[in-house]
This record gives structure tokens, sequence and C-alpha cells, in this order.
């Protein structure tokens, strides 16, 4: 969706804002794969697949960033885990056209650098299931996800208990869900809903402690930003998908 | 008009009438208990149709729904036995081998009745984006397989339906119909005027019938015309409204009708190599019209009439008394189908006019 030729230059902000919220459920216009296989991510990827097609290699997405925003996390995370396919999923036209031209200008900047980040504009509430295969991601991130605090807008929050068996069928089995707000309701929420579920686990201090990416979570990106100028809390909550103790109890 | 045929019996819902017919074609009305909380229901003026019929396996159970939520099961000798109150409007309901009752409310979400206890709270099992256009459970009782109207077929386990076994994907539009065969492999009916077949614990497509190739470029034409003016929904192929299959050995009968088109298409489907062939279509004589399929067709118009097949032939055979009973309530028949045009997506492009914008932003640098 970006021009053909990028601009070397960063993107600036204010060409991209865009009203806060997007509705998840109207129909919008999705460019959308039709079943994971038929996803060209060569478009997206084409420095890391054509490396690891010469090494007969097979690289996939594994890191989701879900509502990446402006796409902080996933300039962070790319240089920590240079072989691994990070993707952020972005609703808003705007943002995620802006996260696109800041990344080829990176790539661009920074030869053979940032070739293992990419963002796509889609609804991660209904298209999961059209990009990824069952199991095949390890990591998903919902940083600062959309509060929408009045009860009858509870549906379109990002985690709820339907919406959780799509995100566990994408993960892997110890495939972690990172999530932080700096709304205590939400994270109330999230935890509850998340801890609910039969399928995750929460995460204790103790198995986190060596997980380098924990401490990116509070301030790598625009949102987690803003809430650390403004003084505000920040609540954490991680989550490891696990395999269904219904069978484990039955066999 | 909801009709169900299973264990033997025919079941015919239209308007607030239930009519059950024996295999000897004797037929009684069911009684329709009113709501027990009347009040409530006056403020809705939706209609109290039957919308939704299902029977247990064992034919233990039979239960309807209707417009004004009411959730009723009857017993094996045909009384009502529980007269529920849903939350929500159903749109489809069916019954799991260990008799639970599954409920697809419109909001895409599917609840759990135990139908042998009162007043027992509904569990929720799982949840769609979309309206669940049809859901079924697969014999074995460990899958429920449901469809919606975002293209998706998703396979969950059951009971633990929290943990989705497999998405079956590749549907241009929304699903209408589901059926499974008896050697398990899955058939799907959709607005994209398809039928595919799947390993549905796969995920995988193992064929595909196009429905549209027996329908006359002129017509499909005219149709397409009349909805673009209309509904403003632009759409290339006419999808399937209904698709009713009868099994016997290796050989599959499939009879599909298509949006506003007055035929029933028949086909055979060799459930080994899941080659499908065309046999022969019905003309209806009114646009609207049901139909199902036994050992033969049944087409209900304000008459009905009734088909045998022979090798590739159809006859009409003599259907006497079941004409007779279901004419008498020729001004209560009311034929819907499973495929509305509300399902379509008015598609709203924003894209195209932002990056429009951007480059003549770019270029005015
Ligand atoms: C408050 S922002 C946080 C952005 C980013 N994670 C950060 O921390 O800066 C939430 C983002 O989620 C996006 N979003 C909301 N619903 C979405 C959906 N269904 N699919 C994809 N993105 C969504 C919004 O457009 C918004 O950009």
């Amino acid at each position: 969706m970006t021009e053909a030729a990028p601009s070397t230059s960063l993107p600036q902000k204010r060409h991209y804002r865009q009203r806060a919220h997007s509705n998840p459920m109207a129909d919008h216009c999705f460019d959308y794969p039709q079943t994971p296989d038929e996803m060209d991510w060569f478009k997206h990827y084409p420095e890391m697949i054509k490396q690891n097609n010469d090494n007969n290699e097979n690289v996939q997405v594994e890191f989701l960033d879900i509502g990446c925003g402006y796409g902080g996390l996933l300039i962070t995370l790319s240089p920590m885990f240079p072989n691994t396919l990070i993707l952020g999923m972005e609703i808003r036209v705007k943002v995620s056209d802006y996260v696109m031209d800041r990344i080829a200008a990176l790539r661009s900047q920074h030869p053979s650098q940032y070739q293992n980040i990419a963002c796509i504009r889609s609804n991660a509430m209904k298209y999961l299931p059209n990009f990824f295969k069952k199991g095949q991601l390890k990591k998903l991130f919902f940083l600062y996800p959309d509060p929408h605090f009045k009860k009858a807008k509870h549906k379109w929050r990002i985690i709820n208990e339907c919406l959780l068996a799509e995100y566990a069928y994408v993960l892997a089995d110890g495939g972690i869900i990172y999530t932080i707000t700096d709304v205590k309701d939400l994270h109330e929420w999230m935890a509850d809903h998340l801890s609910k579920h039969p399928l995750f686990e929460r995460m204790g201090e103790e198995e986190l402690k060596d997980d380098p990416i924990i401490e990116k979570l509070y301030s790598s990106t625009e949102e987690g930003q803003k809430v650390t100028r403004n003084n505000g809390d920040k609540f954490l909550a991680v989550f490891k998908k696990i395999s269904d103790p219904y069978f484990n109890n039955t066999s | 008009m909801v009709i169900l045929y299973e264990n033997n019996l025919l079941w015919c819902a239209f308007s607030r009438k239930l009519l059950v017919f024996h295999s000897s074609n004797e037929h009684e009305e069911l009684e329709i208990p009113e709501p027990e909380l009347p009040k409530e229901s006056v403020k809705e003026n939706n209609g109290k149709n039957i919308t939704c019929i299902t029977s247990s396996k064992d034919s233990e159970y039979t239960a309807i729904t209707t417009q004004n939520k009411q959730l009723i099961v009857y017993n094996k000798v045909f009384k009502p036995i529980r007269n529920i109150k849903l939350p929500k409007v159903a749109n489809k309901i069916c019954f799991a081998p260990n008799n639970e009752l599954l409920v697809a409310d419109k909001n895409g979400d599917v609840w759990a009745y135990n139908v042998n206890i009162d007043n027992e709270k509904p569990v929720l099992l799982l949840g769609h984006l979309s309206i669940i256009i049809d859901m079924i459970i697969s014999p074995c009782g460990k899958y429920i397989i449901t469809c919606d109207r975002d293209e998706k077929i998703r396979v969950s386990h059951y009971p633990n339906s929290y943990n989705i076994a497999m998405f079956c994907l590749g549907h241009k539009e929304f699903v209408t119909q589901l059926h499974l065969l008896k050697n398990n492999v899955l058939l799907s009916a959709s607005g994209d005027g398809t039928v595919r077949m799947w390993n549905y614990l796969e995920g995988k497509q193992l064929n595909m019938l196009d429905c549209n190739d027996r329908v006359e470029e002129s017509i499909l034409k005219k149709i397409v015309n009349e909805l673009h003016k209309e509904e403003e929904i632009d759409i290339s192929r006419l999808p399937v409204c209904n698709m009713q299959v009868q099994e016997n050995d290796n050989n599959v009968i499939l009879a599909i009708s298509l949006y506003k088109i007055p035929k029933i298409y028949l086909y055979k489907l060799n459930s080994e190599n899941l080659k499908c062939s065309y046999v022969n279509h019905i003309e209806v004589e009114k646009e609207n019209f049901s139909f199902f399929l036994s050992s033969r067709l049944y087409i209900i118009t304000d008459k009905v009439t009734g088909y045998n097949f022979n090798n590739n032939d159809v006859d009409l055979v003599a259907c006497k008394l079941l004409d007779e009973t279901i004419s008498r309530y020729k001004d209560l028949l009311n034929h819907s189908t499973n495929c509305s045009t509300l399902f379509y997506k008015k598609k709203h492009n924003n894209i195209e006019d932002y990056l429009f914008r951007k480059k003549q932003r770019l270029e005015s640098k």
C-alpha cells in the first residue's frame, strides 16, 4: 500500500493522525488472504524471505503486535530478535500507513536492518485465522488497547471470552500473551478473562524475570510513553498458552 | 416454513403452527404454549412465528424456537415439557448426542441448555463475531461446526468448545448451510454460489461444486442488476439458498436451490471420490417455495408435489395426504430461506480515498 519509491526520510506523524476509535464490528474494506497459504509474505519481508529461500528454510511470522498503533514495539523488538518475523496489525488506515512508511524509511536508512518487521492494516478481531495457521504464533502483544469504557461497548474490547478462543488457536502451546494498560478496570477485565480461560495460565514474576521483553513493554510504544509523561500507572499481565486440561483429565 | 425430516417423522412448522407427520402419513398438530411471562412479550411486535426446529438423535426430544424468543421442548409423545424464555432470538438450534440443546443466537453466541432440569442457566460455549447461520454437531459428539456471515466455518471441540480444532476457510461469502456425510466429509453451501467438501479436522478443501454453472447468463445478469439497483449489493454469483442431502450407499443426492431462481437442481455426488455430476432440474411454479429431500423430493408452494428418483429421471409421485393437509393451511405458509441479502456486506472503501489524498500531498511538496 506504500508508494513505489519509498521516501528515505522518516514520516511525520502529523500527516497520519486519525480519530482514536475505529469500530471493529463494522464492515470495513480489508485485504486479507482467503487462507494462510495464500498470503504473500514476500511483499512484507523481502530480504528475510529471500535469504531463507536460499537456505531452503521456512520462516513464518511468530510475533504479532495486535493494535500496534505507531509501531514503537516493532522497532524495539526488531534488533532483539533479528531472526524472527514480527508483524504489527493495525485497523486504522492512516496509522498503519504511517508504520509502513516508517519501516520503509528505517530500512533505507539502515541497510540490512529492520527487515524482520512489517505492518498490515487489518481487523485482528476478524481475520487472524486468515493470516495464521493453527499454533503458528509464539507471542501476542496487546499494549495499551482501547479501553472502551462504556458497558455497551465492552464487546468491542479486543480481549473477551470468545475472542480468546481465536487467540489460543493461532498460538502454539507455550506461546505467550503480553498485556499492559494504564486503565485499572481494563487490566482487571483482561486478567480476569484470561485467568478464566482454560487454555491460558498466568505467568508469575519468577517465570518472567529472565524475559528481556518485559521491561520493553512499559515504554517502547507511543501510548506507553504518553502514559509515562502523564505519570500514569501501568498494569502488566502475562499469560502462557497451555494444552487443553479437558484432554489431560480424560486421557 | 421450517421443515425437519428425522427418525421417520416429518415436521412442518409455519407461522405458529407445528405439524408432525408419521410415516403412515397421519398427522397431528402440536400445542404451542404461550410465553410464561406474557407481560414482557407484549412489547415485542416482531411476531411469534416459529423460527427453528430440531430433534434429538434418539427421538426423545424435539425443540422449537419462536420470533418472540420462546424455546419449547417436546417429549417423545409430543407434549411440551419446557417453555423457556431465551435472552436473544435464536438463529439455529441442535441437540448434542448427550441431549444438551445448543442454541445459536443472533449475536453469534452458542449457548448450551440442559433440557432435563427446569430453570437451569445456560452455559456459553463459543462465540462468533457475526451471526451464525448454521450449526451442526458431529455424530461422534466431539465437534460443533458453526458457520457465519464472515465466510468462516469453525470447528470447535465439544463440550470444551473454548478450544478451536480448526477453521475451514475458502468460501468467498457467507456460509448458509452445513451437512456431514456418513464418511465424515463436511459439505458447506455459501453465498458465493458454491458447495464445498472438506476434511474438517484438517481444514482442507477436498472439492468444490459451482452451482451457478446451470444458470443462464441472461437470467444471472438480470438478478445481479436488480440486486445492485435495489439493495446496492454487488455480486457475480447467486447464493445457494437451500441444500438438501440424501445418502444411500456411495451415492449422495444433492438438491439445491439458488436465490431468486424457481428451480431445484439435482446433483449426484460420489462420496468416495467426491466427484459431482449434474442430474436434472425441476421447475417450480412459484417463486416462493420450500422443499425437502427424503427418499423422495417434496416441493411445497401452496400445495405439495412429490418426486421420485429413478437413475437420472425424476418422476412425479402422488402425495395426496400431505398435499391435502398442507393445502388446508395455505394462507399461513411462509417460505423463508437461509439466504438473506442482509448477509452481504456493504463495503465502504476508505483506503483508496486516503491514498489518493496522500499522493497529492507528496506531489505538492
Ligand atoms: C490505544 S492504541 C495503542 C497502540 C499501541 N499498541 C501503543 O501502545 O502505542 C490501540 C490501537 O489498537 C488499534 N485497534 C483497535 N481495534 C483493533 C482491531 N480490531 N484490529 C487491529 N487494531 C485495532 C487502534 O486503532 C489503536 O491504534
